[in-house]
């Protein structure tokens, strides 16, 4: 006997495949989303935080002109502090074969052997230089790759005016150096910008810094208080010309490095959740509509006289059979995305290891959700139709009865003709299940919508950034202040600079109300300028005002200033005036840098200053058939601390959305076989549910392709109401994942474009249509003969 | 259309399927000519052949060998598409389950086909011809076993069909209500002229054909014309 209903079973399977394994596939891709989102992020938190506790990542940080290795006793002595590591770092550019624009290289003073030191390094290759290794480096690994160095490789670096030839004797890693780039810039530029640490006494004579530090960074105990210890800090530093300490959460690399996180958390906890429901929701509704369609042979099985156990029992094989191949897959093809994935980001992190673990919850959770799904979806059908009377059960469920709609009761006239009518009817008559239908290729839309809205956003703030703010080709930022006139025209003979736009960069602490910060100001010179504007929305520049002072609305909304307030500057540089200034305009900022910037006229700055008419650097319009000459001058220039190209950092930035838009396909794939799976298993229920009616229609003359339109139209109706929300979710979703994703770094402004919108609804339509004819095809073969005649 | 010309002649027609027991021969070389306007009945027990001949009549299958003309034309040549257009402009069907759309009214049901028809009648005048213009608003869950049946046989007439084709129209429906039915089916031929086939097992409903004809295995086994047909009312089984 149940030799017999296994027969069954494994031909029931056959017979079905098609849907069955459509079913597969939206299981396994629900199971494999989920598992592969939160492998990658339980993996990528573990692995930075075993680096960071393994490397002694500080908690603290600050420069100063020059403090006395005495101060760092202070600091030592300071409650909550647990540990002080002082450095020597200076920024020097460099001049690598093969690389003809100029590099620009952080010179870090290497922790002596017998030092316990915070911000260790992980020796990849090679080895630490060794004391008094005058002319040794250990170089970080991702610079060295990107500009093909190893171990024993050499390079020119303009040391303190003294052009010097160093070499590689180690490749390293370090927690906080995994995203850097030039001071000033928007990405971080493996290739053009590199870390060297050097013995300290070597660099301690270089730049007259005996007995003395320029950099410090603090270790904390647990449960310290890091704005106390900064407070104390900045009082024992500023004497020596500290810049202000900052926290962990406002160092550069583990600001970017976190907001990447972030974004790939906020991204999961929306996404994972979202795939699983959806996955649920469709394994219940396909589940019950299967069994449904199943009513008249758990009739006849019950009418041989099979127990409603076993009839129980063996559909519930079934549903069991589709779903566990779909988790095993799922969750096999999760682990194997996940670890690729994780390794990808891993890569780009240049973590020194990578700590992959899926915990068994994360595994658990999918079968459970899944299986709980389909479980409930099938048992709720098979329930109802193990307890009918077999002799109701065998004959197919009564015609469905058909009234009105209630918009037609209310004097509405359905429009169109009858297949149309029918069409309508169908819908409404059945509206949990078509809502549900359109539900399901809603939230598909949503999947698809939401990571292209997040890269469209992205690239528009690439295109503002450098198309309507950053206009220049290269920024040059000089070691110290020079006289405006003569440096302007040294710069504009280099060879090829076609345009010159002088600034000054110097630090402030600003004031309003209660609220205080150290920001950057920036004089440029008065009106619209060419090259380095701010702006006022996303594309008009915004000119310079000669009195009064431009905020960024970032600042803006940190102060709680608005157009017109009075704003107080305390300069810390020259004669340290105090003044206070009108807010003449608001500047849009998006990425962190101008996030708390402040600009205002040159000429106005310098006479608060009172240090005569003075710039810190250039930014330039190069002719860019020029370049190779232009940047062979400014590598031996020793007065340069730093050249940064704009199309380097372009190409750096489009290098990195790469990745994302990798992620972004991987999501696509998922969301059409999700809506594959949804759109293909309605149409082959309604089919089985309308086949006499298609069939009588091919036997009153309809064509194949006007039959076709029932089933197609159906489809089309519910896609057509499906992809609007969709993208309003999409929209939604992607507006929640921008703003997970701003912090003091980067500020995401939701930007969609058509184009994305256009592309997901050409995947969903595609995929509809693909499903759609699938099932179509199967109009195409019917008996007509047979159907007309036995249909009850 | 000339009456007493030929709507349909068949040649040699001869149907087999191929079954996993072997063939099966459904039709043995039939020969029979049907005049323009003629009502004819098909008798024979199950399996006899009869509704083979008319699905080939109607275009639903094809013969595997011999001929079937339609007005000179052979239908047996005709592509899917060819038949599919056959069966709209020229043939209406019933069949003894009503197929209708449960989500169609009556008339709108009618409509259904008119729609796709070039000349058609007005739906609702082609339920006034079965009696049924006081139920145009109920859906088929709404009305009784005859009543559907009627609204099957407006929706075959719908589009003045050349030939009505029914396959055992009375045979779900009780006497009273199949007498009902069959006077719909008479009432529309008379108004329209069209040539008609029907299929009963029953034989007394020859009584109401212009020629009744018997089939066995596969062949024609007799042929009887009438010369009073009676009209459906006097009929009784």
């Amino acid at each position: 006997m149940t030799r017999a209903l296994n027969i069954k079973l494994m031909r029931d399977f056959w017979r079905m495949r098609a849907q069955a394994l459509a079913i597969v596939l939206v299981t396994a891709a629900g199971s494999a989303a989920f598992v592969m989102l939160l492998g990658t992020l339980h993996s990528l938190e573990q692995t930075q935080a075993t680096y960071y506790e393994r490397y002694r990542f500080a908690d603290i940080f600050d420069n100063v002109r020059r403090a006395p290795d005495a101060r760092a006793v202070d600091l030592a002595h300071i409650a909550g502090v647990r540990k002080v590591t002082t450095r020597i770092v200076y920024n020097v550019v460099l001049d690598i074969g093969g690389m003809s624009e100029p590099v620009n290289g952080l010179l870090v003073s290497q922790p002596r052997p017998d030092e316990d030191a915070l911000n260790n390094i992980y020796i990849r290759r090679g080895r630490l230089v060794q004391p008094l290794g005058t002319d040794e480096v250990v170089m970080s690994e991702t610079f060295a790759d990107a500009n093909h160095l190893d171990v024993g490789s050499s390079f020119y670096a303009v040391i303190k005016g003294h052009r010097r030839k160093l070499t590689v004797v180690g490749i390293g890693l370090s927690p906080e150096y995994i995203f850097f780039g030039v001071p000033g810039t928007m990405v971080p530029d493996d290739q053009r910008f590199g870390v060297l640490w050097m013995d300290r006494d070597t660099l301690a004579s270089a730049f007259d810094l005996r007995g003395a530090f320029n950099d410090v960074s603090l270790g904390l105990t647990p449960g310290a208080n890091a704005q106390d210890v900064i407070d104390r800090v900045d009082a024992i530093l500023e004497p020596c010309g500290g810049i202000g300490a900052y926290a962990r959460k406002d160092h550069v690399s583990h600001a970017t490095l976190n907001g990447d996180i972030e974004q790939l958390r906020a991204t999961i906890e929306v996404a994972a959740p979202l795939f699983l429901g959806v996955v649920a929701f469709l394994l219940n509704m396909l589940m019950m509509r299967h069994i449904e369609t199943e009513r008249e042979s758990i009739g006849v099985l019950k009418a041989f006289g099979y127990s409603n156990q076993s009839v129980a029992w063996h559909y519930a094989k079934l549903v069991l059979v589709i779903v566990v191949l779909g988790i095993l897959a799922g969750l096999v093809g999760g682990a194997w995305l996940g670890r690729m994935v994780t390794q990808k980001y891993a890569a780009n992190y240049h973590f020194p290891f990578l700590q992959y673990a899926i915990t068994t919850s994360v595994f658990a959770e999918a079968a459970v959700v899944q299986f709980g799904a389909a479980l409930v979806g099938g048992f709720g059908s098979l329930r109802k139709a193990v307890l009918l009377q077999p002799a109701v059960a065998i004959r197919p469920p009564p015609p469905p009865v058909y009234k009105r709609t209630l918009l037609e009761r209310m004097g509405l006239r359905l429009f169109g003709d009858q297949p149309t009518r029918m069409i309508l009817r169908h819908v409404l008559r059945w509206p949990v299940r078509s809502g549900l239908t359109a539900l399901g290729i809603a939230l598909a839309t949503t999947i698809l919508v939401a990571p292209l809205a997040v890269l469209d956003s992205a690239k528009h703030m690439v295109d503002v950034h450098f198309f309507a703010s950053e206009r220049q080709d290269l920024t040059v930022a000089f070691a110290q202040t020079r006289a405006s006139s003569p440096a302007l025209q040294a710069m504009s003979r280099e060879p090829g600079v076609l345009q010159a736009e002088p600034f000054r960069a110097t630090l402030a602490d600003v004031r309003f109300g209660a609220r205080q910060r150290r920001i950057t100001v920036l004089g440029r010179p008065g009106g619209v300028n060419e090259l380095s504007r701010p702006l006022a929305g996303q594309s008009e520049p915004l000119g310079i005002p000669s009195a009064g002072i431009v905020i960024s609305n970032t600042l803006a909304e940190w102060l709680g200033a608005v157009k017109g307030d009075f704003i107080e500057l305390h300069f810390l540089e020259a004669r340290r005036p105090l003044v206070r200034l009108p807010v003449t305009a608001i500047a849009q900022a998006h990425v962190g840098l101008a996030f708390f910037m402040l600009h205002m006229d040159l000429d106005r700055l310098n006479a608060l200053m009172g240090d005569g008419d003075v710039i810190t650097g250039a930014h330039l319009r190069v002719d860019a058939t020029d370049r190779e000459p232009l940047y062979d001058q400014l590598k031996g220039t020793p007065s340069i601390t730093g050249a940064v190209s704009s199309t380097a950092q372009l190409a750096a930035m489009h290098r990195i959305m790469a990745q994302t838009t990798r992620m972004t396909i991987l999501l696509v794939a998922f969301a059409a076989a999700i809506v594959f799976g949804v759109v293909y298993n309605s149409a082959r229920i309604s089919l089985a549910e309308r086949v006499g009616e298609l069939a009588t229609m091919r036997m009153l003359g309809f064509t194949r392709p006007e039959v076709a339109y029932i089933l197609l139209g159906e489809l089309a109706l519910l896609t057509a109401v499906a992809v609007p929300l969709g993208c309003l979710g999409g929209y939604l979703l992607a507006w929640k994942l921008t703003e997970g994703t701003s912090n003091e770094m980067f500020r995401l402004p939701l930007f969609v474009t058509r184009a994305s919108y256009g592309y997901a609804i050409l995947v969903i339509a595609g995929t509809v249509l693909l499903s759609g004819a699938a099932v179509v095809l199967r109009v195409f073969r019917f008996d007509l003969i047979g159907i007309l005649k036995t249909r009850e | 259309m000339t009456p007493g010309e030929p709507a349909f002649t068949a040649i040699a027609l001869a149907k087999a399927y191929q079954t996993e027991a072997g063939e099966v021969h459904a039709l043995r070389g039939i020969d029979l000519e049907l005049p323009e306007g003629e009502f004819l009945v098909l008798l024979g027990p199950s399996g006899s052949g009869k509704s083979t001949f008319l699905n080939i009549l109607g275009g639903l299958d094809q013969p595997t060998t011999g001929q079937i003309l339609f007005r000179g034309q052979d239908l047996s040549g005709y592509t899917e598409r060819e038949l599919t257009a056959y069966r709209r402009e020229a043939v209406g069907f019933v069949f003894q389950i009503y197929n209708l759309m449960p989500s169609l009214t009556a008339l709108e049901n009618v409509a259904l086909a008119a729609e796709i028809a070039r000349d058609p009648l007005d739906p609702e005048e082609a339920l006034d011809l079965v009696g049924l213009a006081n139920r145009r608003g109920h859906f088929p869950a709404e009305l009784s076993g005859g009543e559907q049946q009627r609204v099957a046989v407006a929706r075959a007439i719908a589009k003045r069909p050349d030939v009505l084709l029914c396959d055992e129209p009375t045979g779900a429906l009780d006497s009273r209500t199949g007498i009902v039915v069959l006077e719909a089916i008479a009432r529309a031929r008379r108004t329209l002229g069209t040539t008609t086939v029907l299929i009963t097992h029953n034989a007394s409903i020859g009584g109401m054909a212009d020629r009744v004809v018997h089939f066995a295995d596969g062949r024609i086994a007799g042929m009887r014309v009438n010369d009073s047909p009676r009209a459906p009312a006097e009929l009784s089984w």
